[in-house]
């Protein structure tokens, strides 16, 4: 939200949007395109989990509830394989889940947002995620 | 629709016309290229040449005095229309198209020559692209027809997403607006976070908001009643005294938008948002959306405020009066509840109490003698000293003061003064005999005022003592009748305001008499 998350500065950014629900998924995706992001999509943590072992992300965008595989099982599983455990996961949840005591840490989950989300405010926390990561030796800066 | 969805859009429909042999050309021969256009493309080259748009436009000319049918302006180059769907209108274009058993090799020269390309090597590499023919041109007439339609189709459906996503926005800024709106927050707390929340929102330089009218005696106007985010103090104020308050919320200009704040035909104020978007976007209707929005919550937040604050300054208008009333039964004890009060409210404030428990406290010295309504003037104005029975009356002034309040459900949190205000650190007072903390904070500190005020003034057996000689008095009784550490806060209060207070109250007496 800050004036400083010029796009242009992630312009090779590759994003992951995972949600069950394609408005959603339609919404993030078109936001993020805007502001310069490569975007890839997927309907749920199956997909998801094949294109995050086929080719390289900066960041993964899910939802929580998906049917097959759920967010926290998709980052549980990301953290758990060691050339996918270094890329941040932000969880997305309807307002009032609360994550476990831990659960976050122990999956790898970078931030988490509530829905109904504000889309300005979730491109922002991207940005800020894919900086922070960035400068920890990313992906992007490799 | 952005230009630049427009032109990601045209750049995915050259590609996918590209991919069946086809090349998209604008029908103005002057238009610029779609962004896809690769320059190493023979067929693209070759189809974008001169003398290829000059053909181009004159079929586009023909088409606009007859029907639009694919024409073939030289033997093996057709060029078929392109029905732009109405979200991708502005440009129009052209498909061209080789068909390979009627191509001249004096087409092919003739667009070589046109793209400065060499006539025997064009031939070769077009080869596998003339793959049309003319049969099959009605077929390629439908095939464009429904790639366009689903690209307009994705168009839309990117539309709606975009304004989901505004809808989103609003609601999200809705919520946070609405979570904040307790009645009884300050309002200055809630201004500043409205502020925040609509710039955050906007992704705009400040926000700035204009006090006026029904709505200025909720705030400090010293200042002009200017609040603003993201901005100087100095420079708001310039711009909101500047900006005419429109009558509607409007975008006044591509940095500025404006929106009065009314409510039932009360003007409370001006809102703006200003310095240009995030990303340099000028501000448009939907920002006017949001910041019209803001407004409204603002006018129903300003307004409920302002019926509180009538409300409250009624409640305590109508206490003072009652408490008034009391203390006239006794001339010697006029404005002794008010004195009380105040002095409550400093001890409570001094011992570092929140801004709703100083408050209480202050009602509940306002109140603390309200039993003596019921007791007989004879024995409250009685000059000698009191007989045991007498006394024994007086002592129950607590408890029938907090009979009187107790159905008050608002008074809940005052009725622990009320009853307790005469109770002793040591267990000695009245009514309950409650020792140190047993009693509750409210009495124990409006015990030490009580003291204080019945010492220092007038009563029916005995002058006023000197103010040296009753702080000595109270310091003796530190943790016998009064706690001790609220003792200390009391003597660390500024008595000035009691001075005055006492003053007034002792003119009032003097006219009266």
């Amino acid at each position: 939200m800050q004036s400083g998350n010029q796009p242009e500065s992630h312009g090779n950014a590759r994003i992951l949007v995972v949600d069950d629900e394609a408005h959603i998924v339609q919404v993030v995706a078109l936001k993020f395109r805007n502001a310069g992001l490569e975007v890839e999509t997927a309907g749920d943590g199956d997909e998801a989990l094949a294109l995050v072992r086929r080719t390289p992300f900066d960041l993964v965008v899910t939802d929580l509830q998906m049917p097959t595989m759920s967010g926290i099982e998709l980052a549980r599983a990301m953290a758990s394989d060691a050339t996918l455990a270094r890329i941040p996961v932000l969880m997305l949840t309807a307002r009032g889940h609360l994550l476990r005591e831990g659960e976050a840490d122990s999956a790898n989950i970078a931030r988490v947002v509530h829905k109904p989300f504000s889309p300005r405010g979730l491109l922002a926390d991207v940005m800020e995620l894919l900086e922070s990561s960035r400068r920890a030796g990313g992906r992007t800066a490799a | 629709m952005t230009v630049a969805t427009q032109t990601r859009s045209l750049a995915s429909l050259a590609r996918a016309l590209r991919a069946a042999q086809v090349v998209l050309v604008p029908v103005d021969a002057a238009a610029p290229l779609p962004a896809a256009t690769d320059p190493t493309d023979m067929l693209q080259s070759l189809c974008t040449s001169g003398s290829a748009r000059a053909l181009v436009a004159r079929a586009a000319a023909r088409w606009a005095i007859s029907s639009p049918a694919p024409l073939e302006p030289r033997e093996g180059l057709a060029v078929l229309p392109v029905p732009m769907p109405r979200n991708l209108s502005g440009v129009r274009y052209a498909a061209v198209a080789l068909l390979g058993e009627a191509l001249r090799s004096e087409t092919i020269e003739q667009l070589a020559h046109g793209a400065r390309a060499d006539a025997r090597l064009a031939r070769t590499l077009l080869a596998p692209s003339a793959c049309w023919t003319r049969a099959s041109l009605p077929a390629l007439a439908s095939l464009i027809a429904s790639l366009v339609h689903s690209e307009g189709e994705r168009l839309a459906g990117e539309e709606a997403s975009a304004r989901l996503g505004a809808a989103w926005e609003e609601l999200h800024l809705l919520h946070s607006l609405s979570g904040d709106m307790t009645v009884g927050s300050a309002p200055r707390v809630f201004v500043t976070r409205a502020l925040g929340e609509l710039r955050a929102t906007l992704g705009c330089r400040w926000t700035a908001l204009r006090i006026t009218g029904a709505a200025e005696p909720l705030f400090d106007m010293s200042l002009g009643g200017v609040f603003s985010d993201g901005i100087g103090a100095l420079d708001a104020r310039r711009i909101m005294f500047e900006a005419q308050a429109p009558a509607q919320a409007v975008v006044a200009s591509d940095d500025l938008i404006l929106a009065p704040i009314r409510r039932d035909g009360k003007v409370l104020g001006l809102l703006a948002a200003g310095g240009g978007l995030d990303g340099g976007t000028a501000m448009s209707n939907w920002e006017r959306t949001l910041v019209e929005t803001a407004a409204g919550h603002l006018a129903v937040f300003l307004d409920n405020a302002r019926l509180y604050r009538d409300l409250d300054a009624m409640f305590m208008g109508a206490l003072s009066a009652l408490v008034s009333a009391i203390d006239a039964k006794d001339p010697y004890t006029r404005g002794h509840s008010q004195r009380v009060a105040l002095l409550s409210r400093q001890i409570a404030a001094e011992a570092g109490l929140s801004e709703d428990e100083v408050k209480d406290i202050y009602i509940s010295g306002l109140v603390h003698d309200v039993g003596k309504i019921g007791m007989p003037e004879s024995i409250l104005r009685k000059q000698a000293r009191l007989t045991d029975d007498e006394f024994a009356i007086v002592k129950q002034h607590p408890e029938i003061g907090w009979r009187i309040l107790r159905d008050i459900p608002q008074f809940a949190s005052v009725l622990d003064g009320v009853r307790h205000h005469h109770e002793r650190i040591d267990g000695r007072g009245y009514p309950h005999g409650l020792k140190g903390e047993e009693i509750p904070l409210a009495a124990r500190i409006i015990a030490i005022a009580d003291t204080f005020d019945a010492m220092s003034s007038t009563r029916t057996y005995r002058a006023a003592k000197p103010r040296a000689m009753v702080l000595a008095e109270m310091q003796a009784c530190a943790g016998t009748q009064l706690d001790p550490r609220l003792v200390a806060c009391f003597r660390a209060i500024d008595l000035s305001e009691y001075d005055a207070l006492n003053q007034a109250h002792a003119d009032d007496m003097k006219e009266a008499a």
